[in-house]
């Protein structure tokens, strides 16, 4: 690292990325030629800080809300009751709503936890993720089971149906009721939470995978987490 | 060696062959289900970097089946038909109409659909590049929700066949002024209730045809944009199809009247015993077919027919969910039952739904009335009663509540279907009231429901008696879906995109009132999945009141 002018290592990501990769390039040309190693850590680092505009940057809205999660027991795809508040409180978490039948927004949604759940969870393995019908009467936890397999759903990863005053109750309290009391207005929200509490980050809009891992590395980060409760 | 060769040869004329005549069959199947010509899923990546395979979606979860797109929370999904794919892109303005004023939208959307980038006409060689790696006919990146398909020449060439095929057909049952529509009663219903039905389906056709005959009389007059909408409006013409005899023979009538003259969707109607012919018909023709009034739905919907309920089904698995709760071991239930549907169906429901409690199940089926006497006369003579009565009479309703007014404590509890509940007399003798129940997958008498007036005092508006307010509700109901759904599809008469706009707005504000709760979504057929158990309580307000929670049994489907 010791060749890379410290104007590059705070430089914030940006269109500039080629300049800079040709700058770094040359100032590490003059004087003795830099091993190949070196080099690549070079690249490595620069690439690190500007990475390229992902494909669905800026295609969302982020947000933050206190959730008082409502003291209700729903039911996982086995059909076992589930208290809810324990388990996001206590606990790093992604929640999504979603229903399914629903066509378009859902499936994305739910393939979008697919595509981070692994790396996510390497990153914080305290971290859960929790899907919540908002078709309870539809989604029995056999329908549940079958969403859940063909999402290729695995290890900590809940899906929720019950009561359907409850579950409008969780609803509520996360700010995601729809307009025309119709489900298919509902809107494509993730909520993210690093660690215990109940602040959460809201996600407005579907996100890639790139831009999922960034949202919740940056919640990781020190100075967001200990801002969160 | 030779052979090998002329075999080889062969086999690529084969292939040449094959790959110049794109099948559309194989198109469509790719379209709806993600396979390819050899049955292999499909895969893509959507967002950028999210992979998946069409077992998880497919170009019609987004697009829907009728290719007339969608919008689901603020995501805009354009239509892809031949019409809008082959032209420059235009918005209609009436398109745009209802996409924008159905919904509340994020401002995104509308930045979106106010300022469409112009794009030209596709072309097979820029449609197929669209498709695949996801860059309009100008080169630009298209939004990432649109997956990138990965998808071979000879899949490719049956997609693009299809594609030049969707929305081009015109249903029938629509010409340039009036769209058919028919209803249809059987011989053997209750007189009363079908005139009821009749009689609403009659006024509310002559209503909109007055609304309609006067737009169409001034047609640039134009509040909300009407006259753009204008090209959609069609005079309504609703046929009554009377259905005579044996079922068996009703495909062939039903035949006989479409021959005679399609229509474009089939509403409400009510025969006797199952609607499973009906349906059947409907899903031959690919017509829609709208909340017929049935207990008796067929035992596996499909895409064409919506209804309201499941029926006396639905009422057998709330009954059982609800006794699974109550009983201990040991109890001894039996089920008197119609050999008819109406009782054959229910019972096995129950039988099915009660699974394995460790209960005495005790069927009991009677062909008519002296086969029902018979059954209920063992009832009285037996030594020990059953702790549990379940009676599912078919058309047996009214000797079965003479008999138990005279038989009050004929068993510890006794149950029976929402359809007695009316032939029930207002005093009932205290021992049977404390003991019968009723299941019931309406709302509740008495639960306050906006709408409800409103339907009410437009039938009162029209001159119509009310002598069936649930039957005439729900007739209403399945006309302002119509009648909506119609608004919605402008002038794009498809049956498919008729039924995608109920899927997605059924759990709007238009609920009369009949159910606590009318809701679909892409893929569902019943709009109310619930029952109460009710009590009769004959110093409450209403005769009927609630003794359990709304039971939503699972249905098992
Ligand atoms: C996850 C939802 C989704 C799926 C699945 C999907 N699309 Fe799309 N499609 C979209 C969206 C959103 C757009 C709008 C893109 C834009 O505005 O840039 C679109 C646009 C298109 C367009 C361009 C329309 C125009 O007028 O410019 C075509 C053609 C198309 N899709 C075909 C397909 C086909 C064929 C399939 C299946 C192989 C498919 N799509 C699957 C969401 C989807």
């Amino acid at each position: 690292m010791k060749n890379i002018p410290a104007t590059f290592r705070m430089s914030p990501r940006g269109g500039s990325c080629a300049i800079a990769l040709a700058c770094a390039a040359l100032l590490v040309a003059p004087g003795a030629p830099a091993a190949d190693d070196e080099l690549e850590a070079i690249r490595a680092q620069l690439s690190s800080v500007c990475r390229h505009k992902t494909p669905t940057e800026g295609r969302f809205k982020k947000s933050w809300l206190h959730v008082r999660v409502p003291d209700v027991t729903l039911t996982n795809r086995y059909g076992k009751p589930v208290e809810l508040a324990p388990l996001i409180e206590d606990h790093s978490t992604v929640v999504q709503f979603i229903f399914t039948t629903c066509t378009t927004i859902c499936p994305v949604l739910t393939a979008s936890v697919r595509k981070v759940r692994e790396q996510l969870a390497e990153l914080d393995p305290d971290l859960r993720f929790v899907s919540i019908s908002i078709d309870p009467e539809q989604d029995t936890p056999r329908r549940l089971r079958n969403y859940a397999k063909r999402f290729g759903a695995s290890g900590r990863w809940t899906f929720l149906t019950g009561d359907r005053h409850d579950i409008m109750h969780v609803l509520k309290a996360f700010g995601a009721y729809y307009p025309g009391n119709n489900k298919m207005y509902h809107k494509p929200y993730t909520f993210l939470k690093a660690g215990k509490g109940s602040r959460f980050e809201r996600i407005d809009g579907l996100m890639g995978g790139a831009d999922f891992v960034a949202e919740y590395r940056r919640l990781m980060q020190p100075a967001i987490a200990s801002a969160k409760r | 060696m030779i052979r090998r060769l002329i075999f080889l040869l062969a086999g690529s004329i084969f292939c040449v062959v094959a790959l110049a005549a794109p099948d559309i069959e194989l198109g469509k199947r790719l379209y709806e289900q993600g396979l390819t010509a050899d049955g292999k899923e499909v895969t893509a990546v959507t967002q950028g970097d999210i992979e998946f395979s069409s077992s998880q979606f497919s170009c019609a979860n987004c697009h829907r089946r009728s290719g007339y797109g969608s919008s689901e929370g603020g995501q805009f999904v354009p239509p892809i038909t031949a019409s809008y794919l082959f032209n420059k892109r235009e918005w209609h303005r009436s398109y745009l109409f209802d996409k924008m004023f159905k919904e509340e939208q994020p401002a995104s959307f509308w930045a979106k659909i106010r300022q469409p980038r112009v794009r030209p006409a596709f072309t097979r060689e820029t449609l197929a590049r669209a498709i695949r790696e996801g860059v309009d006919p100008n080169g630009k990146p298209m939004d990432p929700l649109m997956p990138r398909f990965r998808i071979g020449k000879e899949d490719m060439d049956n997609l693009l066949a299809y594609l030049a095929t969707l929305g081009t057909q015109v249903a029938p049952g629509v010409d340039d002024k009036v769209i058919h529509i028919a209803t249809i009663v059987g011989d053997g219903v209750d007189p009363g209730k079908r005139d009821a039905m009749l009689a609403t389906i009659e006024a509310f056709k002559d209503w909109m045809n007055l609304d309609t005959r006067g737009d169409l009389r001034n047609p640039r007059f134009s509040p909300h944009y009407r006259s753009d909408l204008i090209k959609g409006y069609r005079l309504w013409d609703i046929r009554v199809w009377r259905l005579h005899g044996d079922p068996a023979s009703w495909p062939a009538q039903l035949d006989a009247y479409y021959r005679e003259q399609p229509v474009f969707a089939v509403l409400s109607g009510m025969v006797q015993g199952a609607w499973t012919p009906i349906q059947r018909f409907c899903h031959q023709h690919e017509v829609p077919c709208l909340f017929p009034i049935t207990d008796q739905p067929a035992p596996r919907p499909d895409y064409y027919t919506f209804y309201l309920t499941r029926g006396l089904r639905l009422e057998a698995d709330a009954l059982a969910e609800s006794l699974k709760e109550q009983l201990q071991g040991g109890e001894t239930i039996v089920q008197l039952h119609a050999a008819s549907g109406a009782g054959q169906v229910p019972a096995q429901a129950f039988r099915a739904a009660l699974g394995d409690q460790k209960v005495s199940l005790q069927d009991r089926a009677f062909s008519d009335e002296d086969g029902l006497k018979k059954q209920l006369e063992a009832l009285v003579a037996r030594k020990k009663q059953p702790d549990y009565l379940v009676i599912w009479p078919g058309r047996h309703g009214g000797e079965v509540v003479d008999w138990l007014l005279a038989h009050p404590a004929i068993a510890g509890e006794i149950y029976l279907p929402s359809s007695i509940a009316a032939a029930l007399p207002e005093k009932l003798p205290p021992a049977l009231e404390e003991r019968l129940y009723v299941t019931w997958p309406y709302e509740y008498p008495g639960a306050y429901h906006p709408r409800a007036f409103r339907v009410r005092a437009w039938l009162r508006s029209r001159g119509l008696d009310i002598p069936y307010p649930r039957i005439q509700f729900d007739t209403y109901y399945a006309l302002t879906i119509l009648q909506y759904g119609l608004a919605h599809i402008v002038d794009h008469f498809s049956r498919d995109y008729l039924i995608e706009y109920i899927e997605h707005e059924a759990e709007n504000a238009l609920n009369p009132g009949t159910y606590p709760r009318l809701s679909l979504g892409p893929g569902q057929r019943f709009a109310s999945r619930g029952a109460y158990i009710m009590r009769r309580n004959s110093l409450d307000r209403y005769p009927l009141t609630r003794a359990s929670e709304w039971i939503v049994p699972d249905s098992g489907d």
